[in-house]
């Protein structure tokens, strides 16, 4: 007579995850959006409470080892501020003359097409990927590739869009891909993020790349509007012989210390 | 069961710092995972019950709250559990500090190599610093740990 197999309490517990696990593995990602949505919306608050205190505080003490590199930072700040006051002078005359002109032509006045949304950091859900969740989402007209900036800079595109909250791929991760603009010479490219910083590739070879020119969205493809500031060229990267350029991004935001951003909507 | 129940909101809780303050404290863009930690030395204390509810739980809230496919950590984090009881009953004779701070190296790398590999994600140098900070994390929580289940915290709330 065959004996009746025991199972104990707790290997049914297992037994009865791993099915789960295992069936969760055939289905398509989008499945768990409503939990994940509930999820996110309870952790919400912690992830402020955390933001504003921890977030805040941890990085003030990673500043006290590094207060000769600060204030030399700082240095290089004012000289560059009084640098950028004076252009933006001469920016605000140019634009003075260029409105009238357009008056005179009988132009239209350009209307700004894109709007902004600010929208807090809950959390980050995985150390590998570059991505961070924030708590605004398709109630708040979210949509998803939009552009995410903060302190004027491209920092994301919207990865996942769900009803109260979004995930925000980071374009220092491996799997962003942004068409830009290089402002000098024009020429356009791909940015990708990755282990080796930001880098833009397949520029044409026709085109005189400068050190330290901008880079700027480019506008083709996507929801990510043109004209929104990266970061400068390094370093121009290619090798002889290849077929298109490739160079060096910096950016000037701090990808770690991220606080506030905004999700930029157009209105087409 | 207010047993289990207080177990469960203990692996809630661990989840939600993993997501919210440990980004926080990042240093070299990697910051500790504590979920990862907490398993093995749930799993090297011997305390299998509780590493299999851990388990369970906290793979079951991550695959939901995270980018990867669902049920990738459940299995991960229950393959951790028997590889750590095969290596207690096989090679490992005594627990302790040097041991914790070894195990959690290997299985940090393992881990990360393997969730690499899931992602496509080339492998570098920060998966050795996440190993640093996870073994110095893992000392810190080997010490809690202890003392919870030496002064029987979460045992006495059932006998109240």
């Amino acid at each position: 007579m065959p004996s009746k197999i025991k199972i104990s309490r707790r290997n049914k517990i297992v037994l009865f995850f791993v099915v789960i696990a295992i069936v969760g593995l055939f289905l398509p990602i989008n499945i768990t959006s409503r939990p994940r949505n509930y999820f996110w919306q309870t952790v919400k608050p912690v992830g402020w409470v955390f933001r504003s205190s921890v977030g805040r505080v941890f990085p003030f003490v990673k500043d006290i080892f590094n207060l000769r590199r600060i204030v030399k930072q700082n240095t290089n700040l004012i000289n560059e501020n009084l640098e950028l006051q004076s252009k933006l002078a001469k920016t605000s005359e140019v634009e003075y003359e260029n409105e009238i002109l357009k008056k005179e032509l009988g132009f239209a006045k350009t209307k700004d097409l894109t709007q902004t949304t600010p929208a807090a950091i809950i959390g980050q859900s995985s150390g590998y990927l570059k991505s961070l969740v924030i708590d605004k989402g398709e109630n708040d007209g979210i949509v998803k590739g939009s552009a995410v900036i903060s302190q004027g800079y491209l920092v994301g595109t919207i990865s996942e869009v769900r009803k109260n909250n979004s995930d925000v791929t980071l374009i220092t991760d491996v799997n962003s891909l942004i068409p830009v603009i290089l402002q000098n010479s024009r020429g356009t490219g791909l940015m990708r993020g990755g282990i080796s910083g930001l880098v833009v590739e397949d520029i044409p070879l026709n085109i005189t790349i400068q050190k330290g020119e901008n880079i700027l969205t480019s506008g083709l493809g996507g929801q990510i509007p043109q004209g929104i500031l990266i970061g400068t060229v390094n370093d121009l990267t290619s090798k002889e012989g290849e077929i298109f350029q490739k160079v060096n991004v910096t950016s000037p935001v701090d990808f770690s210390r991220l606080e506030v951003l905004f999700v930029v909507k157009t209105n087409d | 069961m207010i047993n289990t129940i207080l177990k469960i909101f203990v692996i809630f809780l661990i989840v939600i710092l993993q997501f919210t303050l440990m980004p926080l404290l990042a240093i070299k863009g990697v910051w500790p995972n504590l979920i990862l930690t907490s398993l093995l030395i749930l799993s090297l204390l011997e305390h299998s019950e509780d590493a299999f509810l851990f388990a369970c739980v906290a793979g079951f809230l991550q695959d939901l709250a995270g980018p990867l496919k669902f049920g990738i950590n459940i299995l991960f984090y229950l393959s951790i559990i028997y590889s750590v009881q095969y290596l207690i009953k096989k090679y490992i004779s005594e627990i302790n500090l040097l041991v914790i701070v070894v195990i959690v190296i290997i299985f940090t790398l393992i881990y990360g190599f393997f969730i690499s590999l899931i992602v496509h994600l080339p492998l570098n140098q920060s998966l050795i610093y996440e190993s640093i900070y996870n073994a110095i994390s893992a000392i810190g929580l080997f010490f809690i740990f202890r003392l919870v289940y030496q002064n029987k915290l979460l045992i006495t709330v059932d006998k109240i």
